[in-house]
């Protein structure tokens, strides 16, 4: 036979028989993994979530979170996977909270490999006779308000701390960072599911974190148009209406400019201000947004709006610090854009206020039903 | 043949020592100093290429024939990958523990000098019997030097052998045996011992 025909014959027949074998075990092999895998999850969701008797699982915003239950059916506890790089390895923990998400009920590490003897002490640590499991058990019922902090070689000693491995502080604080990120995104998702609808699908969740950035301490909102006008209802952990957002929008010096105003619930004084579009004067008019030129606070200009009173009106004064409520000043160079920004403000809060407060009964009688 | 000489016995044991693969021909060091930290995984990776290495060497001893020596190399990886694959997803649906512990280290068996080489040494010129005894001989020499590399480092890196505790409890085990430079140095000491064991026999 010719020599080359039977190396083709002979390696495309190695590989195809290869195939076929590789196809059967596959076929025989993956629902047993699969099986396992399952389980393993399952169980898993067992020890992080303790005393529920059934889960759910949900998925909201591409996170998939597990809502355990109890016999009679009430939600006691949410789980859901963090992960992200530790020292080595990625590190993949399925964390189990409330579902106040105010604290960590436990914590399973489900993957890491970090390096063996000092990092893999997160997960257990043989050196430690009396508790190998120390550094885990440190986050059980671990409070998680304002997020977790670690120290080093010395016991933790406020709430939502930890105490970091001697010798693998990196691994530790991977740890806690991958807890308070991932805490952090699943609490907002979750509380922006069930506990109201302000954001339709279509905005796809863009607008909606900026809600919560202008109205501190909002962890859910609701959406209510009066008047062809939108509001967002920012409210607190217990349902409270702590401030309102919406948009004002209107033209600067050579764009548009449109921002969200987060505003407290009576009209009285702005919390925080959001620009959301704006193509000023590069260098001098985008100061409004961001001036690189001030090195301590780039964002002084928004800043100054942190907490306004707007009761009678924003004023503006140039090359001199504010001294009256409800004044702010304007940027050198760039008075046209932070006048209109003060302009646009002043009318659009105005307008609002009116259309918001006459309504304000209706919708105060409805939060606390 | 002057082969056919050495009897089937001679054949086994040149694998154990004489010939070990890791501590003589330096072969298959990398699965060797990685997945070595306790004595299971030494075994456990030490069963995944006993497995492979027969399994390997039967089949090309019987096909050696009609195997075109150019492309002799492609073939053999592709019969390796195989059952490396085969092992790894037996493994994975058996003994999830195991197969979590020893990681990417399964699938690199295809890679693994010592695979290869006993199918380009020996497989590919011999019948079928001597190629498993072989193979046998070559994979349990290897098997062999993971569980004793394995367990000195599971001795002094958290006092135990096989999850045994042989350590009092007093002991303070040694960070850096379980890390690679404790691999590297019980390796090299191995190593030497064996040489020098050799040097006083001759």
């Amino acid at each position: 036979m010719n020599k080359s025909a039977k190396m083709v014959i002979v390696l495309t027949a190695t590989a195809i028989l290869s195939g076929g074998v590789l196809a059967y075990f596959d076929l025989f092999t993956s629902p047993i993994i699969a099986a396992y895998q399952s389980n393993e999850l399952k169980n898993a969701i067992g020890v992080v979530l303790p005393g529920i008797i059934s889960y759910d699982e949900k998925v909201i915003n591409d996170t998939q979170f597990y809502l355990g239950k109890n016999k009679d059916g009430g939600l006691i506890g949410v789980a859901f996977l963090a992960e992200g790089n530790g020292f080595q390895s990625k590190i993949k923990i399925l964390v189990g909270m409330n579902p106040e998400f105010t604290k960590i009920q436990r914590l399973k590490i489900l993957q890491q490999a970090e390096t063996p003897g000092l990092g893999t002490k997160i997960e257990n640590d043989l050196t430690n006779k009396s508790d190998k499991f120390w550094f885990l058990n440190q986050f059980k019922d671990l409070k998680v308000g304002t997020g977790i902090t670690y120290v080093k070689n010395k016991k933790p000693s406020q709430e939502g701390e930890i105490q970091a491995i001697t010798g693998a502080t990196i691994s530790s604080k991977s740890v806690v960072n991958i807890l308070n990120d991932t805490i952090d995104k699943s609490r907002k998702a979750f509380f922006a599911e069930f506990s109201g609808n302000c954001v339709n699908k279509d905005q796809k969740g863009e607008i909606k974190n900026e809600i919560y950035k202008v109205i501190p301490g909002s962890v859910s909102c609701d959406k209510e148009i009066i008047n062809d006008t939108k509001f967002y209802l920012g409210k607190n952990k217990k349902g409270d209406l702590v401030g309102v957002a919406f948009i004002a929008e209107g033209y600067g010096f050579e764009s548009k400019i449109k921002m969200l105003v987060g505003i407290d619930p009576e009209f009285k004084k702005i919390l925080r201000l959001k620009i959301l579009q704006q193509a000023e004067t590069p260098e001098i008019g985008t100061k409004i947004e961001d001036d690189s030129t001030n090195i301590s606070d780039r964002f002084w200009f928004m800043n100054q709006f942190k907490n306004l009173e707007v009761d009678s009106g924003i004023t503006y004064i140039l090359n001199k610090k504010p001294s009256k409520a409800g004044e702010i000043q304007a940027i050198t160079g760039a008075t046209i854009s932070s006048e209109l920004i003060v302009d646009i403000l002043n009318s659009t809060i105005k307008t609002n206020r009116e259309i918001f407060l006459s309504k304000v009964k209706s919708i105060r009688n409805r939060e606390v039903k | 043949m002057a082969k056919e000489k050495v009897s089937l016995f001679a054949e086994f044991v040149k694998g154990l020592w004489k010939e070990n693969p890791v501590l003589v021909m330096l072969l298959g060091l990398c699965p060797t100093l990685a997945v070595t930290n306790s004595a299971i995984n030494g075994l456990s990776m030490g069963l995944a290429v006993i497995f492979t290495l027969v399994c390997s060497s039967t089949l090309i001893s019987l096909v050696r024939k009609i195997i075109p020596k150019e492309v002799r190399i492609p073939t053999f990886i592709i019969v390796i990958a195989t059952f490396v694959t085969v092992t790894d997803l037996t493994l994975a649906a058996f003994f999830p523990d195991i197969s979590k512990s020893l990681g990417p280290f399964v699938p690199l068996i295809v890679v693994n000098c010592i695979v290869l080489g006993r199918q380009e040494a020996f497989a590919s010129k011999n019948p079928v019997h001597r190629a498993i005894i072989d193979a046998l001989g070559m994979s349990i020499g290897f098997t062999l030097t993971l569980i004793v590399l394995g367990s000195i480092r599971e001795l002094l890196g958290s006092g135990t052998i096989f999850s045994f505790q042989i350590m009092p409890a007093s002991f303070q085990p040694w960070m850096v045996m379980g890390l690679p430079p404790g691999a590297f140095l019980t390796l090299g000491l191995m190593i030497g011992i064996a040489n020098w064991v050799k040097a006083k026999k001759q």
